[in-house]
């Protein structure tokens, strides 16, 4: 088969796996739903079944989020490691998770807060303002915008910074650690629909923002002067692009924790099949990215007997051992 | 710039002023602030104490806290600081990448797995060090061995690298969900690295492997700062690339063991190093001495900090060199981008 | 007359591509010799094969009697220098630093600034004209002051074999011409092996002894220019239509394309 028959036929391909999961997710876990319950919960449901109640109040946010997170996870790392150049980039470089790492912490540590729901806005708000001062040291006041290696330099401070400052507030309060040390797993389980719905506005900015990214950075593979002859405006662009990656892990990381891997792994893997084109790329990585974090959500129910694993450890699993393969069956990747 | 040359029989060397000033600079640093933390604290002492207690007049308690309360402390950290900026500048000069660190090689992962799970089976903490040791090592080892590829592939390295220790974090991660709360909180300090209560025993060891390998670091640097012209030029320059890249990636390796088995990971201080070495000095990398009295430094100071807090309080050292590292990676950078567009 | 570095039936291929087969060849010694042809004949594959940075699939390089990959690599580089066609060198690295760094094989980790080297860099320096531009950043440089920078780290490795892989790129009709001529007078002065590949035939065959033209991964032609170049050799080589017209200056061939 041509490459171009492959790339064609992998994005829908890749759809109907990723659609395919989402409804077995809805069916199985701990409590497994018969085909007919499900469809009579979502079109007739009945307030007093039990099994109706799970699947809405439980397993159907539980699988939007898995969707909509691992989407928005791979898509902004296909657009980190295209605008650094770097393929070692992951957005967790830009501070995102550090900051909300330190958000989560402290509402923890002074306000007292421990249920899953009431981390969001703190995390929001930490991933927020570490973005900022990311962006703000990288360089984006400059003329040429943030300068990528110096970006993810500063994020890598930063992020080491409130790592620090995490676990200085961890070793002071018993409290926090004991809510922190699950809250890092990662996962989806006992997400509500309001709280996807609390983090929808951000993904509706966020999407559109990074794939409009992923096409305005296509002539910037040139490099910046090559791209600037073209007419492009390379801070712009750049501004975009990062902008669209802090709002998509941000949302991500307050509604589900630090989930690592997806953006670092997904573009490579789907790399193979949409060459250079950086729009190609983006949309494969988002596909890719939600059919992981779904399949991930799915698997931990089996895991192990009687208790779930979370997705981001299942993700760590399957990641590790994914990018292992993938490195040995290339050539030298140049850096 | 101005140059020094230095021609003693069949040594010969070519030394940047600069770089010699910088380094002159760094050492005056080193020794005063571990001047200061020897004799300064709760308890403060004089030099004429300190003269004492070397000699034996001192009192029992003076004695004691200055030789072997602070004294061992401070060598500890320094000795850590060397071993970790060496083995950071080495290995980002030789993976070409500025996000290289010893984390990436796995070590810091497998330390900290190594640690709790020998928590977990032996029920005790008492050989924390051993299981870290073996940990980093093992993962370490298992890094090298799936980039291997008829030699080290740098870039193969790198990705391998992050993503097992990213897994094996993770691991870490659940491990630590495997405990009652007071437990995690033990071996969370452990995790961050500590230079709390360190004898003569850890000098001992510390410095005795540092004298073996530090040497070593300085002699491959003249290999090393080939390599840094690429796998090409080096051959033609008549370096033998595989042989001398594997050699300096155990070294780096051999280096960030002996420091983590001492003081835990201690994070961000061989990342930082390199760069605020290359910042000051203004050479091409790899500036070995630099990284390495920068190394001390930072970590002297943090240790220092986590002990000065106010309020009676108390926090590993592996806070703070974070805390210190990372405003003056950030303040290099800042200074070099503006030395750069200006 | 023995030639001290030649080729046996040396055959490379990546996979299922082959870019060199089967060539056997001497490098004649204390002459210059210009590699020419096509864009992907194999030129600089063959040219880095001599200085052992591919490694055949089959066949050997021979350097003084023996394959150049069965020696010491630190031997081998004080006999063979090469000029990689592109290469980066790290922040911060300077004229001087660079230039240094071609002193390797004749150093150790505690004799890295011996008078020797000093005098030899500094008239590797001096030679390419950077004179005076020792501490100036690498990264400052214009092309051609980069180009010739590089030039003067192989010229610092000081041995009998200079390989150059198309040294004028970057460089303008002026500095070509100079770089060239520093070549042969190089050449003539230290009686020096030079081997290099030229994407220009006109400045191939004025400033070379000799010429190897490669064609689909096999030697075409080999011999004097103004043996070598005709009408039909050209056609042969590049598939050019051109006419072959003696240099008034030198008498030798000059390649004009129709």
């Amino acid at each position: 088969m041509t490459g171009a028959a492959r790339s064609s036929l992998v994005l829908p391909v890749g759809l109907a796996i990723t659609m395919l999961l989402a409804i077995l997710s809805l069916r199985f876990g701990l409590r497994d739903i018969a085909w007919p319950e499900i469809w009579n919960a979502l079109f007739a449901f009945d307030p007093m079944n039990a099994d109706h109640i799970t699947l809405r109040e439980l397993r159907l946010s539980r699988v939007t989020a898995a969707l909509i997170g691992g989407a928005a996870l791979g898509l902004a790392g296909a657009l980190m490691q295209a605008m650094t150049r770097n393929p070692l980039a992951d957005p967790g470089l830009l501070g995102v998770n550090g900051g909300a790492a330190i958000g989560v912490v402290i509402s923890i540590w002074i306000l007292g807060a421990s249920a899953q729901a009431a981390l969001i806005a703190p995390a929001l708000i930490g991933a927020g303002i570490a973005a900022v001062l990311v962006l703000v040291l990288g360089g984006a006041a400059h003329r040429s915008g943030p300068d990528p290696t110096r970006l993810v330099l500063a994020g890598a401070a930063l992020s080491a910074l409130f790592l620090a400052l995490t676990w200085a507030v961890l070793l002071m309060s018993r409290e926090a650690l004991d809510v922190f040390r699950f809250w890092v797993l990662g996962g989806f389980t006992g997400i509500s629909m309001t709280q996807v719905m609390a983090v929808l506005p951000v993904y509706a900015v966020g999407f559109p923002l990074a794939f409009l990214a992923a096409r305005l950075l296509s002539p910037l593979i040139l490099g910046d002067d090559a791209a600037r002859a073209l007419g492009v405006r390379v801070w712009l662009v750049r501004l975009i692009c990062v902008g669209a990656v802090v709002l998509l892990c941000g949302a991500t990381v307050s509604l589900a924790g630090p989930i690592a891997f997806v953006g670092l792994l997904v573009p490579h893997l789907v790399r193979p099949f949409t060459g250079v084109s950086i729009p190609k790329l983006a949309l494969g990585s988002t596909i890719l990215g939600a059919c992981l974090a779904t399949f991930a959500d799915l698997a931990g129910r089996f895991l192990l007997p009687g208790r779930e694993v979370e997705a981001g450890v299942v993700i760590a699993m399957i990641g590790g051992p994914a990018l292992v393969i993938l490195v040995r069956r290339r050539q030298e990747v140049p850096l | 710039m101005t140059t020094m040359t230095l021609r003693i029989g069949g040594f010969s060397t070519r030394l940047p002023t600069r770089l010699v000033l910088v380094n002159a600079v760094l050492v005056i640093l080193l020794v005063a602030f571990a001047g200061q933390s020897l004799l300064a604290g709760t308890y403060p002492t004089s030099l004429a104490d300190l003269q004492n207690a070397l000699s034996g007049r001192a009192d029992k308690i003076t004695s004691m806290i200055l030789l072997d309360h602070r004294l061992p402390r401070i060598l500890t950290a320094i000795g850590v600081g060397l071993a970790f900026g060496l083995a950071g500048e080495t290995i980002q000069t030789l993976l070409k990448n500025p996000l290289a660190s010893p984390d990436i090689i796995g070590f810091s992962a497998g330390a900290g797995t190594g640690a709790v799970l020998t928590v977990v089976l032996l029920g005790t903490g008492t050989f924390v060090f051993l299981g870290a040791m073996l940990g980093g090592l093992t993962v370490a080892a298992l890094i090298l061995a799936l980039s291997w590829k008829r030699g080290i592939a740098p870039g193969q390295l790198v990705l391998m690298g992050i993503g097992i220790s990213l897994t094996v974090s993770v691991i870490n991660d659940l491990l630590m969900t495997r405990f009652d709360v007071t437990e995690a909180a033990q071996i969370a300090k452990w995790l961050v690295g500590s230079l709390e209560a360190r004898h003569w025993q850890d000098v001992s060891i510390l410095w005795l492997g540092l004298a073996c390998l530090g040497p070593l670091a300085f002699w491959f640097q003249f290999k090393l700062s080939r390599l840094a012209l690429g796998d090409e030029t080096a051959t033609v320059l008549g370096v033998a690339v595989d042989p001398a890249r594997m050699a300096t990636l155990l070294l780096a390796i051999g280096l960030v063991a002996l420091a983590v088995s001492v003081a835990g990971p201690l994070p961000f201080v061989a990342f930082v190093s390199g760069p605020i070495a290359h910042g000051l000095t203004r050479q091409p990398r790899p500036t070995l001495l630099c990284a390495a009295l920068v190394g001390a430094l930072v970590t002297l100071l943090a240790d220092t900090a986590s002990q000065s807090l106010p309020g009676g309080l108390t926090l590993p050292a592996g806070i703070f060199t974070a805390l210190i590292g990372a405003p003056v990676l950030l303040w290099c950078l800042i200074v070099e981008s503006r030395k750069r567009r200006g | 007359m023995t030639h001290r570095l030649l080729t046996e039936n040396l055959s490379l291929s990546y996979g299922k591509t082959t870019v060199l087969d089967d060539i056997s060849t001497p490098v004649p010694s204390g002459k210059v010799t210009s590699i020419v042809g096509a864009n992907a004949c194999g030129k600089s594959t063959f040219l880095r094969c001599l200085a052992r940075l591919l490694k055949p699939t089959a066949g050997q390089v021979i350097l003084d009697g023996t394959s150049i990959h069965k020696q010491n690599t630190r031997d081998v580089a004080r006999k063979i220098a090469l000029l990689p066609q592109s290469a980066a060198a790290p922040d911060g690295m300077r004229v001087l630093d660079l230039v240094k760094q071609g002193r390797t094989p004749h150093q150790s980790p505690l004799n890295q600034w011996s008078l020797a080297d000093q005098e030899i860099v500094s008239s590797a320096i001096a030679k390419v004209g950077l004179s005076g531009f020792e501490e100036r950043l690498l990264g400052d440089l214009s092309g051609g002051q980069r180009q010739r920078a590089w030039i003067a780290m192989s010229l610092a490795q000081d041995s009998d074999i200079l390989l150059l892989d198309e040294p004028t790129t970057y460089l303008d009709l002026t500095h070509q011409i100079e770089i060239l001529q520093l070549v042969r007078d190089l050449q003539e002065h230290r009686n020096l092996t030079v081997v290099m590949v030229l994407h220009d035939i006109n400045l191939a065959t004025r400033f070379s002894d000799n010429l190897i033209a490669l064609k689909d991964q096999r030697i075409l032609l080999h011999g004097r220019p103004e043996d070598v170049i005709s009408e039909s050799a050209i056609a042969a080589i590049y598939g050019l239509q051109c006419s072959v017209i003696a240099d008034p200056h030198t008498g030798l061939p000059h390649v004009i394309p129709r």
